[in-house]
């Protein structure tokens, strides 16, 4: 079975006449008969007339804004997409180093309970010997790394 | 009021008298390809969504796109391409978004600003016209609005919708006597 024509050789005629308005009063006959004839021409005929009404009319009813204003707001957005680009791969340090200080400080944890279970009696005695300057070390082991965290958090 | 450029015409522009051959477009090149071309991405984002509101929305996303994308563009035709590429990808995806909104919705105030300089009954056709293209689905109305009212080759319009250029002729034909009956234009029967 032969397969129906899906175009014409004298579609871009057809459609060159419509769009430079030539048609159907300026064009030569062979083209008017055969566009007649050609149910493709026909279509394009049919339509292209519309499409050029169309687009004219789309053209005039746009309100487009300025060139300069999307250029800079494109050049903002671009600016701010890319220092949030900058912050991610801090962010990823971060909390890969929370998790990481988390996971030591269980085992630390882990480590001193054993300890502490096991030497139970030692460190009960060496608390009431020593009680004040392990209780004024401690707090400067804790207190001191976060007042630095914080004054260079300010800064 | 000159019109703007048709991708054939385009083609024949020259880049390199035109200075537009750098990969991240400086504010001048910028703004003269926005004026080349954005009244023409504008109507053809309208007539695909059917939605001007969104056509203005989806106008500036394309240039900010295009813009931060800075691919290399052979010339002219091929920067409008991807141009049109941009356009009809987002499109597509506020197509999905927002579920279908009636098409018809952006006829109205359309016809109403052009009919007080009515010629030879412009409105009316118009009218038709934005109703046949209601009836018909996105792809059909792009790849026709590519081909008719920006003068697309057929390889060009299977680039810019993603589509293989072997089947190209047969759907724009589809599409092509679908409008016309829907426009009330009867075949030509041989």
């Amino acid at each position: 079975m032969r397969r129906k024509p899906v175009e014409c050789e004298y579609e871009t005629q057809a459609l060159a006449a419509v769009l430079e308005a030539r048609w159907p009063a300026a064009v030569d006959k062979v083209l008017r008969e055969h566009v007649l004839r050609c149910p493709i021409c026909a279509n394009v005929v049919a339509i292209a007339d519309s499409f050029a009404i169309a687009r004219q009319h789309s053209h005039a009813s746009a309100a487009l804004p300025d060139a300069s204003r999307v250029f800079w707001m494109a050049q903002l957005r671009a600016r701010r997409e890319a220092a949030q680009d900058a912050a991610r791969p801090i962010l990823a340090t971060q909390i890969a180093t929370f998790a990481w200080a988390i996971g030591l400080l269980i085992v630390c944890l882990g480590v001193a309970l054993s300890w502490f279970q096991s030497s139970r009696g030692w460190v009960e005695s060496l608390l009431l010997a020593h009680g004040v300057l392990i209780a004024l070390a401690t707090a400067l082991v804790v207190l001191l790394p976060t007042a630095a965290y914080f004054a260079m958090g300010k800064e | 009021m000159s019109r703007d450029l048709t991708f054939t015409e385009l083609s024949r522009v020259d880049v390199t008298t035109s200075g537009c051959t750098e990969l991240v477009m400086d504010e001048e090149t910028f703004r003269a390809f926005y004026d080349r071309t954005a009244r023409g991405i504008w109507a053809y984002l309208a007539r695909v969504t059917g939605d001007r509101q969104l056509a203005d929305e989806l106008l500036q996303e394309t240039f900010y796109r295009f813009l931060r994308a800075a691919n290399s563009h052979e010339n002219e035709t091929h920067r409008r391409n991807s141009l049109y590429q941009i356009a009809t990808n987002l499109a597509r995806d506020a197509r999905r978004r927002q579920a279908a909104r009636p098409f018809a919705d952006c006829a109205g105030d359309e016809i109403e600003r052009i009919a007080a300089n009515d010629t030879a009954g412009a409105s009316e056709r118009l009218t038709d016209f934005t109703r046949a293209m209601a009836e018909l689905k996105p792809r059909e109305r792009a790849m026709l609005w590519l081909a008719y009212a920006e003068g697309a080759t057929h390889r060009e319009i299977a680039a810019t919708l993603g589509l293989g250029e072997g089947s190209m002729k047969t759907m724009l034909f589809r599409a092509r006597r679908k409008l016309a009956i829907l426009l009330g234009r009867k075949e030509i029967k041989r």
